[in-house]
């Protein structure tokens, strides 16, 4: 369980993270969601032991890691929105180098890089030169950079941003099969529909505070309770509005031709039903009776 | 403890790789080659045909060659290690590196024994120019050692300098001009920061420096002459000086009315070795103190960076 609490931090003076609260069970992808310089580079910088924060706790399993590094140096992976690798190094040393830095040597060392390698889709790439590999390759090894010492928390700076659509999707799939080992990944990204594929929860940052948080469900059903219901109705078109009108829960009606839309503001499937019987039932002609879903892009926009 | 140090093992693989590493062995040797040509010509023209030699002669020869090698490696140590921390710093590395599990002073010594090992490669791979001196006689095994041992405490010394300095900037270039700075400095200006009314004295006396080291001077240097032990460049030439020139002890031309105690005197060498190492573990210690992750301009450098 990692756990943020009351975390600020401000630059020269102007506040970056006012009050961060957040709590990430374990095993979970938790995508943090924030606009451009909403401050998930300077969180994950204070998590990975980079950035000191002006006030505010985090814990790891109950341990405070800000306070014992040697502790959070072992449980940790941290991996910047930039690759940091070095010329001159093939992917076997890049690798050995991290590895022995965790104290591998001799044939247990071997044996984690080739079994990070498999899992990253780079088996074969041993001794290719790190600096030839493509940016979707890139990235996959800093990810087994990150892994080498089988950390419990994975800190993953905007990982998706750059990457070509195939290379995305291998890369989640990656990340995914990672958080079945119990691994708690902790993902930001400014879009909030790049990570809706793989996240398990999300906390979306807005002015140095989490505006919304909860997980992919949760936050799938806030999305229905924001739903605009639309209807075209072919007869009897006067009769529905007036129904809707009088009807406790509706709010917004639009009409544009045959197509009504309307606000049904309570997020609940029974009523909505009534609402649709009840129409029928004056002889209202319904042709079709629709939620749109709004899109998770705009629940970002509403929260932010 | 250097040989499982990741750092070193890493940097050694990416400096044999490198270009620079061969271009600067051939640059080192050549240039040494030449100057032990044009001493060995200075030593024997005078022979003729018979090709004998003044023994003193050939003893001032090994102290030209090993001068250079000397000064080169102080030369060459602090850009070595001045550019470590500041390019892992730039390429962002650093950050990566801060939050695993290397603790800063093996980061620090990691490099540094990288670059001192760039030195010794350097020094050992010239042995054989050295050594044409052996072919003449009157240098033994033990003073290639004394001095390949004189150079490596040197080149920590050095090499400290520059790695403080690694530390300190964010840029790299900035951290080499500060460094050489601060050596010449201590080579060369210190002299005449502490000196200089005596110096200019002996030069309007004798017309020339080079005495100074010689004892030609009857100027008083008082016991703030102490000072040049931090000086590298003196303990080479209280080194030279004791066993090949003069035979005599070389503190005592600087110091005459013996005002530093006798013990110091006697004992110049092994003691301004020792001030420097332990100057130089001071200066690892502050360095990996030094060693902050990020950089001053921040997002500007980042952005350019970034994926
Ligand atoms: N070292 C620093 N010095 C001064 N200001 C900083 C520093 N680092 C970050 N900031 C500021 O803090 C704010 C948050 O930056 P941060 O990098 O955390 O944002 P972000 O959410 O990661 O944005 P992005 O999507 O661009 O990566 C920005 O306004 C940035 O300018
Ligand atoms: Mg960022």
């Amino acid at each position: 369980m990692l756990e943020i609490k009351g975390l600020q931090k401000s630059f020269h003076g102007q506040a970056v993270l006012k009050d961060l609260n957040l709590q990430i069970k374990d095993g979970e992808i938790f995508g943090f969601i924030g606009k451009n310089g909403a401050g998930k580079t300077t969180t994950m910088k204070i998590l990975a032991g980079l950035l000191r924060p002006d006030n505010g706790e985090v814990s790891l399993d109950g341990i405070d890691i800000l306070k014992y590094a040697a502790k959070r140096k072992n449980m940790l992976g941290y991996m910047p929105d930039f690759f940091g690798i070095y010329d001159n190094l093939t992917v076997q040393e890049y690798m050995e180098f991290y590895a022995s830095i965790y104290g591998y040597a001799g044939n247990t060392k071997k044996k984690r890089i080739a079994e990070l390698l498999m899992i990253m889709n780079l088996a074969g790439k041993e001794d290719q030169y790190v600096d030839s590999l493509s940016r979707g390759m890139k990235q996959r090894l800093c990810l087994a950079r990150t892994m080498v010492h089988k950390p419990k928390l994975l800190i993953l700076d905007e990982p998706a941003s750059g990457l070509e659509i195939r290379e995305r999707i291998q890369f989640e799939q990656i990340v995914k099969r990672l958080s079945e080992e119990n691994v708690t990944i902790f993902i930001s990204s400014h879009n909030l529909n790049e990570l809706s594929a793989i996240c398990t929860s999300v906390g979306i940052l807005n002015e140095g505070k989490i505006v919304l948080q909860g997980s992919m469900d949760e936050i799938r059903n806030r999305k229905m309770a924001r739903n605009l219901i639309r209807m075209e109705v072919v007869t009897e078109l006067e009769k529905a509005v007036a129904i809707l009108k009088a009807h406790p829960l509706v709010s917004n009606i639009a009409i544009k031709g045959n197509n009504i839309s309307i606000n049904f503001s309570q997020n609940n499937l029974k009523k909505e039903s009534e609402l649709l019987s009840s129409l029928v039932s004056e002889g209202v002609g319904i042709a079709s009776f629709t939620r749109e879903e709004s899109t998770l892009e705009s629940i970002f926009l509403q929260v932010t | 403890m250097l040989h499982w140090n990741p750092i070193f093992i890493k940097e050694i693989r990416q400096n044999a790789r490198m270009k620079k590493t061969a271009v600067m062995l051939i640059l080192y040797n050549s240039f040494l080659a030449l100057f032990g040509l044009f001493a060995f010509y200075l030593t024997f023209r005078r022979t003729g045909n018979t090709l004998q030699a003044d023994y003193a002669d050939v003893l001032t020869m090994y102290g030209i060659i090993t001068g250079i090698e000397f000064v080169l490696v102080l030369a060459i140590v602090p850009a070595l290690t001045a550019t470590s921390i500041a390019t892992e710093r730039e390429k962002q590395t650093l950050d990566i590196l801060l939050t695993t599990k290397i603790s800063r002073r093996g980061i620090i010594l990691g490099k540094l024994a990288s670059a001192i090992s760039i030195m010794m490669l350097l020094v050992i791979s010239s042995l054989p120019i050295i050594s044409v001196v052996f072919s003449i006689g009157g240098i033994t095994l033990g003073d290639i050692m004394v001095f390949m041992f004189l150079t490596l405490i040197a080149a920590i010394f050095a090499g400290s300098i520059g790695m403080i300095f690694s530390c300190l900037c964010k840029k790299t270039v900035t951290a080499i001009v500060a460094s050489y700075l601060v050596l010449i400095a201590l080579v060369g200006g210190l002299p005449f920061l502490f000196f200089g009314p005596e110096i200019v004295a002996h030069f309007r006396a004798y017309g020339n420096y080079w005495g100074l080291y010689y004892g030609a001077s009857e100027v008083t240097y008082q016991s703030r002459v102490v000072v040049f032990i931090l000086n590298p460049f003196f303990t080479f030439l209280a080194m030279v000086n004791q066993k090949f020139l003069l035979g005599g002890d070389f503190f005592a031309y600087l110091d005459p009315n013996k005002r530093v105690t006798a013990f110091i005197a006697e004992h110049w060498f092994s003691l301004s070795i020792t001030v420097q190492a332990f100057l130089s573990a001071c200066m690892i210690e502050v360095s990996s103190r030094l060693l902050v992750p990020g950089d001053k301009e921040g997002k500007l450098v980042k952005k350019r960076n970034r994926r």
